[in-house]
């Protein structure tokens, strides 16, 4: 199934360029990135949105109160618990959650999609990543995920049970092709 | 995942060379054997082996090898200590530690808003690195193959590319936002290599070329010398060429040190050797072959003897060429006797009372007994170091044992995994500053002095029996490096362990940084129960096996002859042998 859904999307990209005119961008920009979790994923999301030129502000520990919606196309949350990020942030996973679910809700209430993204891959799996990944999966649109990440199926399970589109990549560089896709 | 990177990576390597070497993470052989943190580089050291090179040629190839495919934990701008045994009796231990720039001092930090431990992570945080002058200092001790030769497969990884494995990968997680900044070019176009990555360096194979070329040499008084000193004055950091022109390795006689009928031979200050060897000494008033590897009580005297030595060691060690020290009454048998009598078999040391607990090893230094001096009631007062300093689990370690009976125990470093993340010409700088005091104190001995070499917690050791080696040891691992090669002598000599199972049991740290007891989770619960109820020992715990309490490779000559090497469960070493 993850195989189908990985073809399916991959076709799915591949054809934008050819219906460009009548499909245009999936995602509008200026995009808002951050952490949920405070592992480095974030700031490299923000290194590929730079690389692909994409207009997009990138904040770690902001919290929703500080965040102008009015201003912002499309949410990007990378998720990836790192005790070394959040014990630098001085917050636990439970705050960092709080935070962020903080702003997926402002997003919702201003009708702006949110793509979660699991960017650092198998490494960055378990039990708080995939704590924070739940608590955020109610307000999520898209999911972008590493495939090393789902060897148990859990983000797969995830698409399935909520009926969220998911990509598969294999490589962190492959995202770019990813990103230009969605947003351009 | 990491078996199969492992064996991709060996795969690859073997190509790359067309050896005929033989590796595994424990191996046995007769031919020699070399044991490093990554298959890579234990591969390329029994290749030197199996062409003919001796352990000395061995351990240069080894040390540029690992350089390049460890940027993290060690390379040319980085720094070390060699311990090494000839088969026709010589030793020798070489000292290659960064020392302080002139310009590094406190004011000068102060006059840019700045302490050390906001300016180790910075281009100021880099000593002048000891790490081509110790490789030259140590070729000419006993190499046999041209330099070149012992070059050139450290070249052919840095321009052809090796797999990035799991730990490479994962130290460069954890340190993104300052190799982002600082090291963008070592970057893959900005973001992080992953592990399975075909990773290249083409700068590095420059400058090695480059070196071939114009000599080790250059990196000190010529066209490197120059860039380095162009870099730090654009980055703001603190060497200068006149720096590297005056640097020098040190080559002395190792210290020595007996355990139980066996000979240490260890590194000078102001690295760990008198550490270990004044350790060894306390405990060989236990009877430790009493109890298994896991019994508490066995346990809790180890972790005190280990406490008070660090006590005394952050007491006491520093530069030699900057500090007196009592350091043959610190090794004395009688200072022993005098620690071991602080240590209670009902209760651990409190830590809010560690630094009650320093030892007066001056009176020791005239070799006086222990009864004489307690007797006599004689304390001076010692200035003592109660900042503690923390210390990553970087660096790394290899060990060579050739046929004929040359050994090498080598560590090399850049401090913390990437050093203070500055790149330059295809490798980092150190962060050694990070090992001063972080202020100023009257009497400490390791206050920021221009020229001096940081105290550091390296070890490499050569363990002799009746004039033969029997075993070659190291580790990295920062503060826990102390901790880590006692229990393995300990495993060793008092338990008569082998040497695969001494590198996989699981490990516990002392020492005056660890206001707990730090242990690996795989020791038995009734042994936790134990320690914390009955000793009083708060213990946090680690998963096993941790990264955290060092990666040893090491090697044991066994009595039948037979040579056999283990690499570091905890860090994807390899231990690699000639087939002739």
């Amino acid at each position: 199934m993850k195989k189908a859904v990985v073809i399916f999307a991959v076709l799915a990209l591949m054809l934008v360029p050819i219906f460009a005119e009548e499909v245009g961008p999936f995602y509008d920009q200026p995009i808002f990135i951050t952490s949920a979790g405070q592992s480095p994923g974030a700031l490299q999301m923000s290194v590929l949105a730079r690389a692909v030129q994409l207009t997009h502000v990138f904040e770690r520990v902001l919290s929703a109160e500080e965040i102008d919606m009015s201003d912002i196309g499309t949410v990007i949350i990378v998720a990836g618990a790192s005790g070394k990020g959040l014990g630098a942030a001085g917050i636990d996973t439970e705050v960092e959650i709080a935070r962020v679910l903080g702003i997926v809700e402002k997003a919702k209430e201003s009708e702006i999609p949110v793509i979660l993204v699991q960017l650092e891959g198998a490494p960055r799996r378990g039990p708080s990543s995939d704590q924070i990944v739940e608590a955020l999966i109610p307000f999520t649109d898209f999911l972008i995920v590493k495939l090393d990440a789902d060897e148990d199926g859990f983000f797969t399970d995830i698409h399935e049970e909520h009926e969220i589109p998911i990509l598969f990549f294999e490589r962190t560089n492959d995202v770019r092709e990813i990103l230009r896709n969605l947003f351009l | 995942m990491r078996k199969n990177l492992l064996v991709a990576m060996i795969v690859v390597v073997c190509s790359v060379m067309a050896l005929s070497v033989n590796t595994s993470q424990t191996n046995a052989s007769s031919f020699g054997m070399v044991a490093a943190a990554n298959p890579y580089a234990s591969e390329v050291g029994a290749y030197i082996l199996e062409i003919g090179g001796n352990a000395v040629d061995a351990a240069i190839a080894v040390s540029f090898a690992i350089g390049v495919v460890e940027p993290y934990a060690s390379g040319l701008g980085g720094e070390g200590y060699a311990v090494i045994a000839m088969a026709d009796g010589q030793q020798y231990a070489i000292d290659f530690r960064a020392a302080a720039p002139a310009m590094a001092t406190y004011e000068k930090l102060t006059e840019e808003g700045l302490r050390i431990s906001t300016a180790h992570r910075t281009a100021r945080g880099a000593c002048v690195p000891g790490t081509l002058a110790g490789v030259q200092a140590i070729y000419e001790l006993g190499a046999t193959l041209p330099l070149e030769t012992l070059m050139e497969p450290a070249i052919r990884l840095a321009r052809e590319g090796f797999i990035v494995d799991p730990t490479f990968a994962q130290t460069i997680a954890d340190l993104y936002d300052a190799l982002l900044n600082n090291a963008f070019d070592f970057l893959d176009e900005g973001l992080a290599w992953e592990a399975g990555q075909l990773y290249k360096n083409p700068d590095l194979a420059d400058t090695l070329e480059h070196l071939v070329t114009h000599g080790l040499d250059d990196f000190y008084t010529g066209a490197l010398a120059d860039a380095i000193e162009a870099f730090m004055i654009e980055n703001d950091g603190y060497i200068r060429k006149e720096d590297l022109e005056s640097y020098r390795s040190f080559v002395r006689e190792p210290l020595h040190g007996t355990y139980r009928g066996y000979d240490l031979y260890v590194p000078h200050p102001p690295v760990s050797g008198p550490h270990l060897i004044a350790t060894m000494n306390i405990l060989e008033h236990f009877n430790l072959s009493a109890f298994t590897w896991d019994d508490p009580l066995g346990i809790h005297i180890i972790h005190q003897a280990m406490l008070l030595a660090d006590l005394d060691r952050r007491t006491y060690i520093s530069d030699p060429d900057f500090h007196d020290m009592p350091i043959m009454g610190l090794m004395s048998k009688e200072f022993a006797r005098s620690r071991a009598m602080e240590i209670s078999l009902k209760q651990a040391i409190n830590p809010d009372n560690f630094w009650d607990f320093v030892g007066d090893a001056y009176p020791y230094e005239d070799g006086k007994t222990y009864v004489e001096v307690i007797l006599e009631s004689l304390m001076q007062e010692v200035a003592t170091a109660q900042e503690e300093i923390y210390e990553s689990p970087s660096t790394t370690n290899f060990t060579i044992i050739d046929g004929d009976g040359n050994a090498v125990s080598w560590v090399q470093t850049v401090s913390s995994f990437w050093g203070n993340t500055y790149y330059m010409n295809g490798f980092f700088f150190n962060n050694q500053l990070q090992n001063y005091a972080g202020t100023y104190r009257p009497g400490d001995v390791i206050n920021l002095t221009p020229g001096m070499r940081p105290r550091t917690t390296i070890c490499p050791t050569i363990i002799k029996k009746d004039g033969v080696v029997r075993w070659v040891l190291g580790t990295p691992g920062g503060g826990r490096i102390m901790s880590t090669m006692t229990q393995m002598i300990v495993g060793l000599i008092d338990f008569q362990l082998p040497i695969e199972t001494v590198v996989g049991l699981p490990k516990y740290a002392a020492g005056t940084a660890f206001r707990t007891l730090p242990m690996e989770d795989t020791f038995p619960e009734s042994t936790f129960q134990f320690l914390s109820e009955v000793f009083g020992h708060n213990i946090s715990l680690y998963s096993y096996p941790d990264l955290y309490f060092g990666g040893p490779n090491i090697i044991s000559r066994e009595t039948s002859g037979m040579i056999v090497g283990v690499g570091s469960i905890r860090r994807d070493g390899a231990a690699s042998a000639p087939e002739k």
